[in-house]
């Protein structure tokens, strides 16, 4: 089964899509949202999570090309992102 | 010289040279991003979303687009919504929609099946999760706070003092 556009998701599935996810999603809003979250709820909130992280990969990129820019090549600092690159 | 052309001058080229430098961080940013995709990819195990990943981040191109809900994803809800009579007939149609959202959203998603894609998605958010902590930790590291919680050895012997102030 390929799951693809076209093919629709049983009731079973749904059910089985909202234990995982719920499972998915961090502790903080998982308490906040109430044991009979809807699965397309629990997918939204799985959306937003992702984008939020990649939001966050975004920033950090940002952030460290900032701040490799004034780093000196002969820190400590420098030799551990060195190490990382090998 | 007039000093209003002067001071023109100086500010023109004042901005030029401050363009640069954001367009070479910018572009140094962009590569950071790789290199932490195909990190991420290659710590994967094998993984669906790695594989994906990893052959999608070896494509680079210059702008990342954003990967936003298109005018025909609304379309089609409609269309859908249209169809759909009862409330679950709706939820159903709510739910096909995220999980083509979902699909764009891990590498790699439009080829799975619903269940694959799920387990991917957990498994990519933890690599995501665990990939945000070590670039923020790096950014700790480079911004001078963060080197004796790295290297608490070092950090005994001395070795970690900075030679010249912030």
């Amino acid at each position: 089964m390929s799951g693809r556009r076209g093919s629709r998701i049983s009731d079973d599935e749904i059910n089985e899509l909202i234990s995982k996810l719920q499972a998915l999603l961090p502790e903080s809003s998982r308490r906040r949202s109430a044991s009979r979250s809807s699965a397309s709820k629990l997918l939204k909130e799985t959306c937003s999570y992702i984008k939020s992280l990649h939001r966050e990969v975004d920033d950090l990129s940002e952030r460290l090309s900032g701040l490799m820019s004034t780093m000196d090549n002969d820190s400590p600092q420098a030799e551990i992102i060195r190490s990382l690159l090998r | 010289m007039d000093t209003h052309v002067a001071i023109l001058d100086v500010d023109g080229q004042e901005g030029m040279e401050r363009r640069q430098q954001q367009l070479v961080l910018r572009e140094r940013g962009r590569r950071i991003k790789a290199a932490a995709e195909l990190g991420l990819a290659r710590s994967s195990r094998g993984r669906q979303w790695g594989r994906a990943l990893g052959r999608r981040t070896l494509v680079v191109s210059p702008e990342d687009g954003e990967v936003t809900s298109s005018s025909t994803t609304v379309g089609k809800r409609q269309a859908a919504q249209k169809k759909a009579t009862s409330l679950e007939d709706e939820e159903e149609v709510v739910v096909e929609e995220k999980v083509a959202l979902l699909r764009q959203l891990v590498p790699g998603g439009e080829d799975m099946a619903v269940e694959g894609l799920l387990e991917e998605t957990a498994d990519y958010i933890e690599a995501l999760k665990a990939q945000v902590g070590v670039m923020r930790a790096l950014a700790c590291l480079l911004s001078g706070s963060g080197l004796d919680a790295l290297m608490p050895e070092k950090a005994a012997a001395g070795l970690l003092t900075p030679e010249k102030p912030h």
